[in-house]
């Protein structure tokens, strides 16, 4: 076994009991072990929030997609801040609503504001379908990342089980405790490895980091363009705009947990204030892809530009780090979204009173997302890149209804929101699975397009049907123990 | 939620950084202080992102957002 995947083994072990030491006892019900006692520090919150910048696709993704497409890779850039522009608004309006109505889950919100558990299971189905691929990138990326970074593809399989089967153990035993523990050593570690990865680079190119781009201008100046083939204007626009929504709006399950946890609205305005200097660092995988045009060979996987950049311009042993590094980006975003698929499924999908039952068919649903995730990293390992879009479209589908629940009094009835978030999930998987032609505008937003048409004309017919009917205002709850 | 018009200046960023391909001075094969303009572009946006919002958040220091009082109501109580 070569020194780097003793390193990177030995990393991936030591990430799991960091999570394992974040249990606090005891954790018998599913509000303590989802959203901890809903008192995160802004720190700790911090940490969970930043999880989301900083995943395998941040660090394999975004590198290969500039290695092969240039600057259009700084869609990622743009899109999280929007997230955060929007999340100083939504954020600390969620977390309210959750203290009010005892959320501890995406779906809660939905039954809560719309008063409609249907709603709620609908909700819970569409989020695990579309976290799933999400979740199945995050392992697939693991695998990757070890087998490029030892040599091995037998490593990188084992490595998948490995990270997977301790992800699920530190999960089930410390909640969101242990992915908030966890995440703080990953981004140590996430900005340690991008660090010394772009000093290797700006080392081994001629003329450092300015050098690099001057050749790129010279010898491919498409790739500084946003007028490339597939990776052109209505692209960066469409792609950025719905992911910007989809992550402002709170539409990926796996990031209700973290805002349901903080401390304060305070904690949530002042992360989203700052978080956007924290994720420039999105810029250093960026570079490190156009240092791929240069020194990687053609025909290289883009997804495998910078693992094999750093095999190329750094020792062993801190190849071996970055691996630690980059498989941590994928289990604290696997945790979190483990808690977040098995917590709708246990609590909305599948309704059981007793709190003890409830949080052991909530880890039954960790093992199984786990599994079956895993099963599909190993059997089809797909493009990273479209992956995550396909999941930001299809959870953006969410985004109306969650807009129209956030307002002091919601005008919008439950069967509209359904039948409009229904139709978007239909449009985009006919769009996705039908071979249609959009050019490169993004399904995703076609299909949100469709969604508010239908919402809108649903709830037009909601109101001529029962033209006495009051808009749903649900009356001001009352805060509810978290177990509720 | 915030309601008055302090809250435009959260717009900005986000209008800047998607007109990012349609603005012909920054989508080309430019370097801006030796890296590319696009990416200078959205990394200058990123960080006015902050800036942007800081600028919100100034200018509600004085707590009208009712999810604070809520949040100190709940504070007083424990």
């Amino acid at each position: 076994m070569s020194t780097t995947m003793v390193i990177t083994t030995a990393g991936i072990v030591l990430v799991a009991l960091v999570g394992l030491s974040g249990r606090r006892p005891p954790s018998r019900e599913l509000g303590e072990w989802t959203v901890g006692n809903r008192r995160f520090s802004t720190a700790t919150t911090w940490f969970l929030q930043a999880g989301e910048s900083f995943t395998t696709f941040s660090f394999l993704g975004l590198a290969g997609m500039a290695f092969s497409a240039g600057v259009a890779a700084c869609f990622a850039l743009c899109y999280l801040a929007i997230n955060l522009v929007l999340q100083y608004f939504t954020a600390p309006r969620m977390r309210q609503l959750g203290l009010r109505g005892g959320y501890v889950t995406q779906a809660d919100f939905f039954v809560d504001r719309y008063r409609s558990p249907l709603l709620g299971r609908v909700v819970a189905v569409v989020g695990a379908v579309f976290l799933l691929p999400y979740l199945q990138l995050q392992i697939t990326g693991l695998g990757l990342i070890v087998q490029l970074a030892t040599g091995s593809s037998a490593g990188g399989r084992l490595s998948m089980v490995l990270a997977t089967v301790l992800t699920v153990g530190f999960v089930l035993w410390s909640g969101i405790r242990g992915i908030a523990r966890v995440a703080y050593l990953k981004d140590a570690l996430m900005i340690f490895g991008l660090v010394a990865l772009l000093i290797g680079v700006a080392v081994t190119v001629h003329g450092g980091i300015g050098g690099l781009f001057a050749t790129v201008r010279d010898t491919h100046p498409q790739l500084l363009t946003l007028n490339q083939e597939g990776y052109d204007a209505t692209f960066f626009f469409t792609a950025v705009l719905i992911s910007g929504i989809g992550g402002g709006l709170g539409t990926m399950a796996h990031l209700w947990p973290p805002v349901l946890a903080a401390r304060s609205g305070r904690a949530l305005r002042s992360n989203a204030i700052w978080l956007p200097l924290y994720q420039i660092a999105l810029g250093i995988p960026v570079i490190i892809g156009f240092a791929g045009v240069l020194l990687v060979r053609k025909g290289t996987a883009p997804n495998g530009v910078a693992l094999t950049l750093a095999g190329q311009t750094l020792p062993g042993w801190l190849v071996g780090v970055i691996a630690v590094a980059a498989a941590s980006a994928a289990m604290v975003p696997s945790a979190a979204i483990l808690v977040g698929i098995s917590s709708m499924l246990s609590r909305n999908l599948v309704a059981i009173r007793s709190p003890r039952t409830q949080l052991r068919v909530n880890h039954l649903c960790v093992v199984v997302a786990a599994g079956l995730a895993l099963a599909l990293g190993l059997a089809r390992p797909g493009l990273l890149s479209n992956l995550l879009l396909l999941t930001y479209g299809g959870l953006t589908q969410l985004a109306p209804a969650i807009a129209m629940g956030l307002a002091r009094t919601v005008r919008l009835h439950a069967a509209a929101a359904l039948a409009g978030i229904l139709a978007g999930v239909a449009v985009l998987v006919w769009l996705t699975f039908g071979g249609v032609d959009v050019g490169t505008v993004d399904t995703g937003l076609i299909a949100l397009v469709v969604n508010i048409a239908v919402t809108t004309v649903a709830e037009i017919a909601v109101r001529l049907r029962r033209p006495a009917a009051t808009p749903v205002a649900p009356a001001p709850s009352t805060p509810a123990p978290v177990s509720s | 939620m915030m309601r008055t018009p302090h809250a435009l200046w959260a717009a900005v960023p986000v209008l800047a950084l998607l007109g990012t391909p349609f603005l012909p001075f920054v989508n080309g094969p430019h370097l801006w202080l030796g890296i590319p303009s696009v990416m200078f572009w959205c990394l200058l946006w990123t960080a006015g992102t902050t800036v942007s919002l800081l600028l919100v958040d100034r200018r509600f220091r004085g707590g009208d957002d009712e999810s604070d009082e809520y949040d100190d109501t709940q504070e007083a109580a424990a």
